[in-house]
C-alpha cells in the first residue's frame, strides 16, 4: 500500500484505533506503539478493494494486540488497567468496568470494545473478527450482560457523577 | 432472532433496525429499561475523552523491520556458529606447531676455525 494511502488511513484511524488498543491493553505506552506499527504493517500489506477499510484497519490491529499480550504474559504480569476518568461515571467505577472487559472472553472483549470504544458496525466487527454479524450481535450482548453480572457482586453502582 | 427484551435492546444500542413495536414492549419492561440503562453506562464508562498522545502526531518513518532484522541478526549468528566449529574441526597442527614436528637436537658441534678449517685458499 502507498505511504499516501496510508497516511490517510492514519488521519482517520488513529484516534479510534489508539483507544480501542488503550482498553484493550491498558497500557498507554503499549497502544501509541502498536498504533504506529498498525500503519506501518498496514504499509507493508496487500489491501483489497472492496474490503471494510476500517475493519481491516482494526484487524491488524486486534493481531498485533494479541501478539503484544503473549509477548507480554512470559516477560511481566499484565498491566494493570487503564482507568480513565469519565464524564458520566467515577473513577472506581472505570476501573471496576475495565477490570470486568479483561475478564470477558477473549472475542467479546475485543468485539466488545470494537463497538463500544471505536463505535465499529456489526458488518465491520464480522469482518475484522471473521465471524458472522450474527454471532457478533450475540456475542456483544453476552459480553453486555457478563461485564452487568460482573458488576453487581462488588455492588458497585454505575452512578452518574455529581457536579 | 432477537428473543429477549434484553437482547433487542442491546441489539438496538449497536444502531440495528429493531421492530419499533417490539422496542415498545421492551420499553415497557422493568427489567429490560434497567438493563438498557446500564448498557449506556456501561458504554459510557469506557468511553475515552484524552486527546492522543503526541506521539501520534503523524506517523513515524518506516524502519527497518523487526522480522528483517531479526533474520539479518539470526544469519550473523549462524556465521559466527559455522566459523567457530570449522576452526574446532581443523588438525591441530594447522595451528600449533609440535614439538615432534621440530628439528631433532644436534648429535655434534662442527666448528670451524679460522685460519684452519677456512680461509682465503679454501675458497
Amino acid at each position: 500500500m502507498h505511504r499516501e494511502l496510508v497516511e490517510a488511513l492514519f488521519a482517520r484511524y488513529r484516534t479510534p484505533v489508539y483507544r480501542f488498543l488503550h482498553r484493550l491493553l491498558g497500557d498507554a505506552a503499549a497502544a501509541e506503539d502498536l498504533t504506529q506499527d498498525v500503519f506501518l504493517r498496514a504499509l507493508g500489506a496487500d489491501y483489497r478493494a472492496g474490503e471494510h477499510e476500517r475493519a481491516w484497519v482494526f484487524q491488524i490491529a486486534r493481531n498485533l494486540a494479541r501478539d503484544h499480550a503473549r509477548r507480554m504474559v512470559h516477560r511481566r504480569p499484565a498491566a494493570a488497567p487503564a482507568g480513565e476518568p469519565s464524564v458520566f461515571v467515577d473513577r472506581a467505577v472505570a476501573l471496576t468496568v475495565q477490570a470486568a472487559i479483561r475478564h470477558l472472553p477473549e472475542a467479546e472483549r475485543d468485539m466488545f470494545l470494537m463497538r463500544e470504544v471505536a463505535g465499529l458496525t456489526y458488518d465491520e466487527i464480522a469482518s475484522a473478527c471473521d465471524v458472522t454479524p450474527d454471532a457478533v450481535r450475540n456475542r456483544l450482548y453476552r459480553a453486555r450482560l457478563a461485564l452487568r453480572d460482573a458488576l453487581a457482586p462488588s455492588a458497585v453502582h454505575l452512578t452518574r457523577v455529581r457536579p | 432472532m432477537i428473543e429477549t427484551h434484553i437482547e433487542l435492546l442491546s441489539s438496538f444500542c449497536d444502531g440495528a433496525v429493531v421492530d419499533p413495536d417490539r422496542l415498545a414492549a421492551a420499553l415497557a419492561d422493568p427489567r429490560a429499561r434497567d438493563a438498557l440503562v446500564d448498557f449506556a453506562r456501561l458504554r459510557a464508562a469506557v468511553a475515552s475523552s484524552h486527546p492522543l498522545p503526541d506521539s501520534l502526531e503523524r506517523l513515524r518513518p518506516a524502519a527497518v523491520r523487526r522480522p528483517q532484522l531479526r533474520a539479518a541478526l539470526a544469519g550473523a549468528a549462524a556465521m559466527l556458529v559455522l566459523v567457530a566449529l570449522t576452526f574446532a574441526m581443523l588438525p591441530r597442527g594447522w595451528f600449533i606447531r609440535d614439538e615432534a614436528d621440530g628439528p631433532p637436537p644436534p648429535a655434534r658441534v662442527i666448528r670451524y676455525e679460522p685460519g684452519v678449517d677456512w680461509g682465503p685458499e679454501h675458497r
